[in-house]
């Protein structure tokens, strides 16, 4: 036996909408939950990334230390500082007696120094001597220029002694000699003149 | 291709406009959470809608005293906005047809199809535009054209008030349910049939065991008793004999006398509203 009637209904299918529009409507507040959430968890992990960064910071440099930033403004007055510290170690250490040392040690008998030049800034050397003949003075030139550290040996002035000097009884001829040094090679040179 | 600037503008307007509408639903919602929702049937008509407010503690009695009347669906609205409402459509608005099941149109949309084809070719091209309805259930497939009225505009008063329409059927679908909750030999095996009055207008129903298997828009002369019973006589000698006198049932007669017992079996009072009321409170079966 029937029980339903026909029931038509102008507005079937419709009724539909509404309901479709809300569950469309918690769908979209349900994506838009997960993604305010995801966008809080990331904005937390950043900052606690952040925080292990400043402490990482704070504990590789000391309170007492100067920040790195403000180190990058009197940079280059620090640099001349140690430029000329380290120059005035450089002539401390300037070798000295390893010139003295070469030059006495290629001197030859009768043969007198009347004067030396040279600063521990400047390479140049300059050598002045009376010699009994020419072939000692030349002889010498040759002698340091087979020396290490030495470079650039001439003889720039060769004369006969006048009548003064001769009366003084230095030896007949007077040269002057030039040359460069190398303070760092004299320094690691080994000592004793070796050639 | 991604939106204008203009566009996401347009639609961010069109969401604030939404906002008092929603304000509206969301207030509804909380309304019939708390049980205060007011529910409406509303009859509609060729010259306006009667309307009963349905409350859940209300005896039908009472909600037939208030009974209310409209000169349109519009008005109607802006009386009661952000109501429910379910229509009843009077047989004078509707044409109706129930689809012989030896034509075996299996699906809604070929009922339709029928439906508009008969409609427009008893009725006109412009029956080609009317709203239609369609039951299609087992063997029975019911069609109805909805004229007169412009369901479009009613729709569109609704949406404007907020009131939510919670279905639209033809009257004589609740006569039919009234009538057979009450007489249930109606809906048994043999040939029955149901005269729904309305004034002059009426619907034949007849069911064959329990299915509807014609449905005709005819009109008595005057609205009085002795037309319809003179009515009575032509649609009886329409079809096959009938297994037991037709009933009627309506509203809206002049009925001096009651109509002959041999004629016909009458359900309720024909004068007056009060079967109008009675439908029109009956409450709505729920769909299988």
């Amino acid at each position: 036996m029937r029980t339903t009637w026909p029931q038509p209904d102008f507005l079937a299918g419709t009724s539909r909408r509404p309901a479709l529009a809300w569950w469309c409507g918690v769908a979209g507040l349900l994506v838009a939950a997960l993604s305010l959430n995801d966008w809080l968890a990331e904005r937390n992990d950043l900052d606690a990334q952040r925080d292990r960064l400043v402490r990482a910071n704070q504990r590789a440099l000391p309170a007492s230390a100067r920040p790195r930033v403000a180190a990058s403004g009197p940079l280059v007055p620090e640099v001349d500082a140690i430029r000329a510290a380290q120059r005035v170690v450089d002539r401390i250490d300037h070798p000295w007696d390893r010139i003295l040392a070469n030059v006495e040690a290629e001197t030859p008998d009768g043969l007198q120094w009347l004067e030396l030049e040279h600063g521990a800034d400047e390479p140049t050397l300059r050598l002045e001597g009376a010699a009994a003949d020419v072939r000692s003075a030349l002889r010498i030139v040759d002698n340091l220029s087979d020396r290490p550290g030495w470079s650039d040996v001439v003889l720039g002035r060769l004369r006969m002694a006048d009548a003064r000097e001769l009366a003084a009884s230095t030896p007949a001829w007077h040269f002057e000699l030039h040359a460069a040094v190398d303070a760092r090679r004299l320094a690691l040179a080994r000592p004793g003149g070796e050639r | 291709m991604s939106p204008s600037p203009t566009s996401r503008a347009d639609a961010g307007l069109a969401g604030l406009r939404q906002i008092p509408l929603l304000r509206k639903r969301v207030a509804r919602a909380w309304s019939g959470a708390r049980g205060r929702l007011h529910r409406h049937v509303v009859h509609v008509h060729a010259k306006g809608v009667l309307s009963w407010r349905v409350d859940a503690g209300a005896a039908p009695a009472d909600a037939a005293e208030r009974a209310a009347a409209y000169d349109s669906f519009a008005h109607w609205c802006a009386e009661h906005p952000g109501a429910d409402a379910r229509l009843q459509v009077s047989g004078q608005l509707v044409h109706s047809l129930a689809v012989d099941a030896s034509l075996q149109l299996r699906s809604p949309d070929a009922v339709r199809r029928y439906a508009q084809q008969q409609f427009t070719h008893y009725h006109g091209p412009q029956a080609a535009a009317w709203p239609v309805a369609i039951w299609a259930e087992g063997a029975q497939s019911v069609a109805c054209g909805l004229h007169g009225i412009d369901l479009e505009a009613m729709r569109h008063d609704a949406a404007g008030r907020d009131v939510r329409l919670l279905g639209m059927t033809p009257i004589w679908s609740a006569g039919l349910t009234m009538l057979s909750a009450a007489r249930p030999d109606f809906a048994g095996p043999g040939r029955h049939a149901l005269l729904l009055v309305e004034g002059a207008a009426a619907t034949w129903l007849v069911a064959e065991d329990g299915v509807v298997t014609s449905i005709r828009q005819r009109y008595a002369d005057e609205p009085h008793v002795d037309a319809v019973a003179q009515l009575l006589g032509a649609l009886a000698s329409e079809g096959p004999p009938l297994a037991a006198p037709p009933t009627v049932l309506g509203w809206g007669l002049e009925a001096p006398h009651a109509l002959p017992a041999e004629i016909a079996s009458t359900f309720g009072d024909l004068s007056g509203h009060g079967s109008l009321s009675d439908l029109m409170l009956l409450q709505p079966r729920r769909r299988p």
